[in-house]
């Protein structure tokens, strides 16, 4: 269906209803929608500090930690020495020495993890930590973040996607795009059938997955992206897929994935570093000061906390910045500052449940097996911590 | 079709509760609303952007004048002139006159008339000093603030001073003031990402790569450099660690783009004529 026309008129004396104008394939419907207003920053609860409850401290085989790929009871990690995966009682399981420092969270899929740096890629065996083949690039040459999918490890070379079969490392196929950039995020596969990615050519391409090919792209021209970082698949309000990435300064976009067409735009005022997506709703930190959580249907807020309040008046605590990417559990959102805060916010209103000051330095990053009583986090000395929570 | 969702990054609640005091761009229209709440700012941001600053709407001197004379313009903090007049006039800027306006301060002129981006406008009422959120009275000429400057007045070469006095600079906690290191923010591609692309823990990093390599390819444009050998005045690296964004006090999560500085832009771009 081509035509699809939504446009929201808002009248400013009436502060709640939006006169929603819908010119749908030619029938026009007129419907009243209501984007909440969101709650005032003094109306959001606030929980009182209080000293995380440290469950154990493991030192991993390397002083700088990536971010951790956890699942109910393991913890995959990568740094500048190892890859290692342990349990969540802190033993060991396996550990493997890195040719060159991981610089991207390593994935997982179907038994095969992806450890990968900027210089080169492994491929281990998830449950041994075996290594079942490499990748490196050549020298002046940079790998993108990869994605492991579909029995395949795609990942950017330069300019060029290339595929690999996951088990054995055989080259598969290459793509280039358009123009000689650098592919820097990874992409993600679209129903095992396409490969989505935004690269810095200012494009957004679909390729199939199997051969490599191209299935249509997009060219969003200068006033859009110049590249787009994180990319998440949802579904929009009609029930349809929709891709929800993250443009390289401060916008997040709902693109329709049948040909990458712009749905919607939320502008965040600054650069968003990263935002990540769970069941169609978003969350990021923006550094003007908010955490913000977005329907991913139709790029409309569903609350926002104040993070960053300098005024005197409010009397509410300024918290650290953020480079973690926020992490959700079922209920909650996890919120790791640079001050060392574990914030821990209700996924339904953003509500701040509970606030644990960690007794060390963190790296940027959290990990929930999913318990809602424990998150791990990385030290800067390289270990891994685990934290008890409560909310 | 794209639907546009803007959520003024302005604290709405704030200016909710100050808008018995201040107009929020009163020089903008007539008929200027008064900011109430989130939807009434947003809609009149984005009403100002299209149809003023978008459509290059003439702006007259004696906006400008009331701008520098107003509270707020360009985010919380004092008007312009309350610092920078005749009879006081911090770096020698003074904002009070249009020929105060032209002649600029002791780091240049403060506009390019027919550049709306020349001049030191723009970077002091958009550039957060660094590391984000330093309190504007922590000193810019520490012994570590002239360890960098001597580094680039000296070729920003990358020889043993380098290695061992300036480089290792930006991975201190506190090197500059503040509780965290620029290398926590500024460190290349990798996971979580860096900020404007930006590494600072290596030489080819500040210096050949610079700021925005990615981005900025993607429009067909160089890297933002980020040193000049010799030339502190002209390196974003000095200016972040050294100059206070204003008005002096303005908190760094302040919106950088309010509609109020695309509104002296215009002006500069059409000319800055003093009438
Ligand atoms: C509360 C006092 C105060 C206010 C208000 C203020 N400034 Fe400043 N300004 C200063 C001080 C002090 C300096 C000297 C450098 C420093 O301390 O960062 C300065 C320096 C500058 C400079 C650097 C000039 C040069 O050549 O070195 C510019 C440009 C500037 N201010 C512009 C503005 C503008 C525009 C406004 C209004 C939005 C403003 N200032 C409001 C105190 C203030
Ligand atoms: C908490 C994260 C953070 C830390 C720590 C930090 N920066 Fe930044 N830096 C930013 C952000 C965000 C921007 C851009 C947006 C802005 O100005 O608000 C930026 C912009 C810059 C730029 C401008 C790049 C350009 O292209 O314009 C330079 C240079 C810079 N920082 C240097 C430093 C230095 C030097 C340090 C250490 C003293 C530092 N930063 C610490 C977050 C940080």
């Amino acid at each position: 269906m081509g035509l699809f026309l939504s446009q929201h008129l808002c009248f400013a004396a009436s502060k709640t209803f939006c006169i929603t104008l819908l010119a749908l394939g030619g029938v026009a419907l007129l419907a009243t929608t209501a984007q909440a207003e969101p709650r005032p920053p003094s109306e959001l609860q606030r929980a009182t500090d209080e000293p995380a409850t440290i469950l154990g401290e493991w030192q991993t085989g390397n002083t700088r930690l990536r971010p951790f790929t956890c699942t109910a009871d393991s913890i995959y990690l990568s740094g500048d020495t190892t890859a290692e995966m342990w349990d969540t009682h802190g033993k060991q399981l396996w550990q493997t020495k890195l040719a060159t420092p991981s610089h991207f969270r390593p994935r997982l899929s179907n038994g095969v993890m992806v450890v990968a740096g900027r210089k080169s890629l492994a491929a281990l065996d998830a449950r041994t930590g075996k290594t079942l083949w490499n990748y490196t690039a050549g020298d002046d040459a940079q790998l993108s973040v990869p994605l492991i999918a579909a029995g395949k490890v795609v990942v950017g070379l330069d300019s060029w996607l290339k595929a690999f079969d996951a088990q054995t490392g055989e080259e598969l196929w290459e793509f280039e795009i358009v123009l000689p950039r650098l592919i820097a995020y990874p992409p993600i596969a679209y129903q095992d059938k396409w490969i989505l990615l935004g690269p810095g050519d200012g494009n957004l391409y679909a390729i199939d997955i199997n051969d490599g090919s191209l299935v249509w792209k997009n060219n969003t021209g200068k006033n859009t992206w110049q590249y787009l970082r994180q990319l998440y698949i949802a579904q929009d309000s009609r029930g349809q897929d929709i891709l929800v990435a993250g443009g390289y300064k401060d916008d997040l976009y709902g693109i329709k994935i049948d040909n990458g067409e712009v749905k919607w735009r939320f502008y965040g005022g600054n650069f968003i570093n990263s935002h990540m997506v769970s069941d169609n709703e978003t969350y990021f930190w923006s550094p003007t000061g908010w955490i913000y959580s977005l329907n991913v249907r139709n790029g409309y807020m569903r609350w926002r906390h104040l993070t960053d309040d300098h005024r005197a008046s409010s009397g509410l605590k300024e918290w650290g910045h953020f480079m973690a990417e926020l992490i959700a559990d079922d209920k909650v959102v996890y919120a790791l500052d640079m001050r060392d805060t574990l914030h821990i916010l209700d996924r339904t209103n953003g509500d701040e449940l509970k606030s644990y000051d960690l007794p060390f330095n963190a790296r940027f990053f959290v990990c929930t097996t999913g318990d809602n009583k424990t998150v791990f986090v990385g030290s800067q000395e390289g270990q891994i911590v685990k934290v008890g929570v409560d909310f | 079709m794209e639907t546009l969702h803007t959520f003024s990054t302005a604290k709405h609640w704030g200016f909710a509760a100050l808008a018995g005091t201040i107009a929020i761009g009163m020089a903008i229209t007539a008929s200027s609303v008064m900011a109430q709440d989130g939807e009434e700012l947003d809609q009149h941001v984005q009403a100002v952007f299209d149809t003023a600053i978008n459509a290059n709407v003439p702006i007259s001197y004696e906006r400008i004048a009331t701008l520098m004379r107003t509270d707020n313009a360009f985010g919380e903090g004092a008007a312009c002139v309350v610092c920078h007049n005749s009879a006081k006039a911090y770096n020698g800027l003074d904002l009070s006159s249009c020929d105060g306006i032209l002649k600029g301060g002791v780091n240049g002129t403060f506009v390019t008339p027919g550049k709306g981006k020349g001049g030191t406008m723009r970077r002091s009422l958009r550039d957060n000093r660094m590391p984000l959120g330093i309190s504007p009275s922590y000193p810019s000429s520490t012994k570590n603030h002239l360890i960098v400057l001597d580094w680039i007045d000296n070729g920003i070469k990358n020889d043993a001073n380098f290695k061992k006095n300036v480089l290792p600079l930006f991975s201190t906690a506190g090197a500059f003031g503040g509780e965290t290191k620029c290398t926590d923010c500024h460190m290349s591609n990798e996971e979580p990402p860096s900020f404007h692309e930006l590494d600072l823990s290596s030489w080819a990093g500040i210096v050949e790569k610079g700021a925005d390599s990615i981005a900025r390819a993607a429009e067909g444009l160089p890297p933002v450099m980020v040193v000049y050998a010799g030339k502190p005045e002209k390196s974003k690296l000095w200016l972040r660690i050294s100059e206070n964004r204003m008005p002096l006090g303005i908190a760094s999560d302040a919106d950088r783009d309010p509609y109020n500085l695309h509104i002296l832009m215009n002006w500069v771009d059409q000319g800055a004529k003093c009438k």
